[in-house]
């Protein structure tokens, strides 16, 4: 996984330690405050938009739906 | 549902605000949060300044005050009211509800009406909705609107998610009879499947609170929160925000015949300033058109929201021309509800801080 990516989501949640190895669940760790931040700096890091209708549990399941919408974004 | 009303106006508007003033900066520490996440909390979701009243505040002590303001200021004549509709969802008591208390403690006239609502965040707009209604009656000619909560008394310390954003206020809407022709136009919905996305667990019949339900016990993100604490499912709520508010917009003006550019000023709720601009983008309102600074200086003061973006981002001289108005309430219910209405001459914006 991209480690910039990961970088962002650890900024949010740096107790739990997510890494570039290996696929981790999201929903039902990251609460509304954190999915808003990860937002947010997404957004800024990689020049995307992100609509309000996509901010979903399908995409944020885990590190790598996240990802891969994100990719799909920045397309 | 798609509602119209006629023979109504907004006379003026006071905002009534707790002087005592927390900062999230003093907070912080209170929550597991680093510095990093203070500062993009700080930007992002608005998290700096609230304003709360006291332990032993309450709605009517901030609505008495603002009727006494507003009655020596020369504003209202309070002996004109002909009805007093209060909408709460942190009543004084749980019998009875906070319009007698406040009745008993202006002295108000016995001939007229004192009616409660359990409302929060589309408390405005639902309030409002009922003062027009009320108006259809020819012996009521005055209607005082009161939204007013003490939400700051509910929220648990240890609750990251809302302790933050959340602040206290108490507003008085002046809605007169007229006979402007002009229509109002309203849209307001309800899905009581998710009455529990915001909620106080205990303290109502359900669950009385006793010792138990006062033992604060911490969820999976850190929050510490008892039943006898607010809570908020953030998710649900964005969720339904996002999916529902836009389309009840494009209905509210299509319903009303106004194109989203002749509107001159949307005053949301304001649950954090992420959500409105989502909101604005989706909407394709331009961002000067909708304020949405009122968490960052005061916090979220559920249905008291919208007149108070109205008195602190608005002067009464703006509307001596009528001014197209979208307003928007949304939250616990789940309720959401929008007018369309054109606001002009109104007498006073005021804000009280006690």
């Amino acid at each position: 996984m991209n480690s910039k990516f990961v970088e962002i989501i650890n900024s949010v949640r740096p107790e739990i330690r997510f890494n570039t190895e290996q696929d981790t669940e999201l929903f039902g760790v990251l609460d509304s405050l954190d999915i808003i931040l990860i937002v947010e700096e997404l957004e800024r890091q990689f020049d995307i938009s992100i609509e309000a209708e996509q901010i979903v549990p399908e995409n944020f399941a885990s590190l790598r739906t996240l990802e891969a919408f994100v990719k799909s974004r920045a397309q | 549902m798609n509602l119209q009303f006629q023979g109504a106006r907004i006379n003026g508007i006071q905002l009534v605000l707790p002087k005592r003033e927390v900062s999230f900066d003093s907070e912080a520490s209170s929550y597991d949060f680093s510095l990093q996440q203070s500062a993009k909390l700080k930007a992002v979701l608005g998290f700096d300044r609230r304003r709360v009243v006291a332990d032993d505040v309450t709605c009517s002590d901030l609505v008495v005050a603002g009727f006494e303001a507003l009655s020596r200021d020369g504003l209202l004549d309070l002996k004109t009211l002909d009805a007093l509709i209060v909408v709460t969802q942190t009543p004084d008591y749980l019998i009875p509800g906070t319009s007698y208390v406040i009745h008993g403690r202006l002295g108000l006239r016995q001939d007229m009406l004192c009616l409660d609502i359990n409302q929060g965040c589309a408390g405005f707009v639902v309030g409002l909705t009922t003062a027009f209604s009320l108006l259809n009656q020819k012996a009521i000619r005055r209607v005082a609107l009161v939204n007013a909560d003490v939400v700051s008394r509910l929220v648990a310390f240890g609750d990251r998610n809302s302790r933050p954003i959340i602040g206290d206020a108490a507003s008085i809407t002046i809605v007169d009879a007229t006979s402007d022709e002009s229509l109002i136009y309203g849209n307001i919905k309800v899905d009581g499947i998710g009455w529990d996305a915001l909620m106080v667990p205990a303290g109502g019949m359900k669950i009385r609170p006793n010792t138990q339900t006062a033992i604060p016990e911490i969820d999976a993100n850190g929050n510490s929160r008892a039943l006898d604490n607010l809570v908020m499912r953030g998710d649900a709520v964005f969720n339904f925000v996002m999916k529902e508010v836009p389309t009840m917009i494009h209905s509210l003006l299509e319903n009303g015949g106004v194109a989203l550019s002749q509107v001159d000023g949307f005053a949301f709720h304001q649950p954090n300033p992420f959500m409105l601009r989502k909101l604005a983008e989706k909407l394709g309102v331009p961002l000067e058109k909708m304020p949405m600074d009122l968490v960052r200086k005061f916090g979220n003061s559920s249905g008291v929201s919208i007149p108070a973006v109205l008195c602190t981002n608005f002067e009464a001289s703006y509307f001596e021309q009528p001014r197209v108005m979208c307003l928007a309430g949304f939250g616990v219910g789940l309720t959401w509800g929008s007018l369309l209405i054109n606001m002009s001459k109104i007498s006073f914006l005021n804000v009280l801080e006690v």
